[in-house]
């Protein structure tokens, strides 16, 4: 017994793998990998190709130390009771060389708090984000930078953090499941072959390079992409806020319904603000559309409408268990394509917001 | 020379296997210190949320706690005393039971956390273990449901020809005090200040007005539309200064029955 969210209640998977070679290959060459558990997704294939380029392996940290990001991609998949990431950290670790015991040893450091300033300082950042509410993003900022970081690092801590969740988010939603990576550490095959799988894993742990690439305007998120200048980061942002909201596979006024309600539910203005302009961009009225979100309920809203807002409320905060039994209600009954097009909208939303919380001062 | 170096092979296979126990007995040790630990959180877990169970491992019980408001229920049967006076034990129990289970599943499924049972009564928070900005509504909506609920287990009981079961609920918003508290022997995650008591208030109120659920002016403020409300004219009660002005909720809007008292 080793694995301490072995215990999780996991429902069975919701979603069926897609197969299509032409879209693996597209994957392929514009997002550089498509991993098996992208499949799950490939009815909105924006969405996939957001989710493989998201992830901080592929080439997003320009100077964090790869073995914090590591530690980091632990802690959120442990807060956020995320057993598939959480597994796959796990063997990640484990294939990297790392044994048991230290693994281990590592969880307990974690849990006892038993951590040097710097992690300590990283490990509770990591927790505000992720349940936090009202964050005071300028002090948790300081925070890490007393404890010796600089900003760059910061804002890739952040960056991770809030990628994290995300495929937290995505991962326990469709409730992949986490079997084959929870056993995987303890399979002859992968112990024998670990001395050809780390370098192979160190490989595709890509570093990032610098860029240049200025973000002229974004329907959303404008002050968090601006933290991002130079960051490799800040193009897949930007890319992936324009795809969520060029995407046609839910109206947009209930995308929007979605979006306040997650920035009403960190309490996050620049995010209200942010959000309100999109509104009034698209020619929706927005106090209707806060009003809705302040109750989850409102006599203006349609059964749909109610019942994602409700979704994106519990991608908040939530039990596995019960966020998968709610999304499998979602999915029949709007159908497989509106509600991988839903997910997308509350982990996308949950990072885009969460991010700007920690990263973008109030005006 | 042979003898010296057999020695020296022996030596180091000794060394090796000595080496190779060690770390063995380092590993045992830190798994068990490891199970040690995932008990610890998983016991706790029922006392506490999960998020203060991991905070307090690490850090001492005093930085748990911090100031938030909270929205706090007070459940409790309505005739109890005469209930427990003239019910057989064994029955007694069964009818606390079933009517523990509906307040919990009540609550839980709208997030609220049932904090403690005294005697009848239920005392349960919303928001004091995680933000949660819809607090009012989830408190209101979940005491429609243990009302419908009610209702129904009381249409069960009728038909073996047993009292029907009914409750009391009032509901109050306000700061307070959040995290473990206790002794070193007895700690409990728990919500203490003004806010509980005024809630109970609301709570012996159901019995004044004769309805099932009360709710406070300041829950009233944080609600939506969607409920329908019939003001009520402020009474005195214990403890409060002031009369206290109430509300009975009469009704969602969309598909729900009015509760009866």
């Amino acid at each position: 017994m080793s694995n301490p969210l072995l215990q999780v209640p996991w429902d069975t998977c919701l979603l069926e793998p897609v197969q299509d070679r032409a879209l693996a290959r597209q994957l392929k060459r514009e997002a550089g990998a498509a991993p098996a558990w992208s499949r799950y997704f490939w009815t909105s294939p924006w969405f996939a190709k957001a989710a493989i380029r998201l992830e901080w392996t592929n080439g997003m940290l320009l100077t964090l130390d790869f073995d914090l990001a590591v530690l980091i991609s632990l802690v959120v998949s442990r807060e956020n009771s995320c057993r598939y990431c959480y597994a796959t950290v796990r063997a990640m670790m484990r294939m990297l060389g790392l044994e048991e015991a230290r693994v281990q040893a590592i969880e307990g450091e974690l849990a006892n708090g038993q951590l040097d300033a710097g992690r300590d300082a990283v490990v509770k950042f990591a927790r505000a984000v992720n349940r936090g509410h009202r964050l005071d993003g300028r002090a948790m900022r300081e925070h890490l930078l007393l404890a010796g970081f600089t900003p760059g690092e910061v804002r890739e801590i952040a960056y991770v953090v809030a990628a994290m969740g995300f495929m937290n988010r995505m991962t326990t939603i469709a409730a992949l499941s986490p079997a084959a990576w929870e056993r995987a550490p303890d399979r002859w095959i992968v112990r024998l072959l670990q001395p050809l799988l780390a370098p192979l894993l160190k490989r595709m742990m890509k570093r990032g390079e610098p860029t240049i690439r200025a973000i002229a305007d974004s329907p959303l998120s404008a002050h968090l992409l601006a933290c991002y200048d130079g960051s490799p980061i800040q193009a897949v942002l930007a890319d992936s806020v324009r795809d969520l909201w060029g995407s046609d596979g839910l109206p947009q006024r209930t995308k929007l319904l979605m979006l306040v309600t997650i920035a009403q539910g960190i309490s996050c203005g620049v995010c209200t603000r942010e959000v309100a302009r999109l509104t009034a961009g698209a020619g929706f009225e927005f106090e209707a559309l806060d009003r809705a979100a302040a109750h989850l309920d409102d006599p203006g809203l349609d059964a749909t409408e109610r019942e994602l807002c409700e979704f994106a409320r519990e991608s908040l905060w939530y039990e596995p268990l019960r966020i998968q039994r709610k999304a499998r209600a979602v999915c029949e009954r709007i159908g497989r394509f509106a509600f991988v097009e839903a997910l997308a909208v509350a982990a996308l939303g949950n990072l885009l917001m969460r991010l700007t919380a920690a990263m973008v001062d109030p005006e | 020379m042979t003898l010296l170096l057999a020695g020296g092979l022996l030596l180091a296979i000794v060394a090796l296997v000595h080496t190779s126990l060690r770390k063995r007995a380092l590993e045992d040790q830190i798994a068990g210190l490891h199970r040690e630990l995932q008990h610890m959180q998983e016991s706790c877990g029922r006392l506490a949320p999960p998020s203060v169970v991991q905070q307090l491992v690490g850090d001492d019980a005093a930085q748990t706690a911090e100031r938030k408001v909270a929205t706090v229920m007070f459940v409790d049967l309505v005739g109890y005393t005469e209930l427990s006076e003239h019910t057989e034990a064994a029955l007694l129990v069964e009818l606390l039971n079933s009517y523990f289970k509906r307040v919990h599943a009540a609550v839980t499924a709208h997030r609220g956390r049932i904090a403690t049972y005294l005697g009848d009564g239920v005392l349960a928070y919303f928001g004091a273990s995680e933000p949660n900005p819809w607090q009012c509504d989830d408190a209101v909506a979940a005491a429609l449901d243990l009302v419908l609920d009610m209702q129904r287990y009381a249409d069960e009981l009728a038909a073996r020809d047993l009292p029907r079961l009914r409750v009391g609920i009032g509901i109050h918003r306000g700061s307070g005090l959040a995290g473990l508290i206790g002794t070193e022997e007895r700690m409990e995650y728990a919500f203490v200040g003004r806010t509980v008591n005024t809630a109970a208030r609301a709570q012996t109120l159901t019995r004044v007005h004769d309805c099932a659920i009360l709710i406070t002016a300041a829950v009233r403020e944080e609600l939506g539309p969607h409920v329908q409300l019939r003001a009520l004219p402020p009474t005195a009660v214990k403890g409060i200064e002031e009369p206290l002005a109430t509300f009975e909720v009469v009704a969602r809007s969309h598909s729900d029955t009015a509760p009866a008292a």
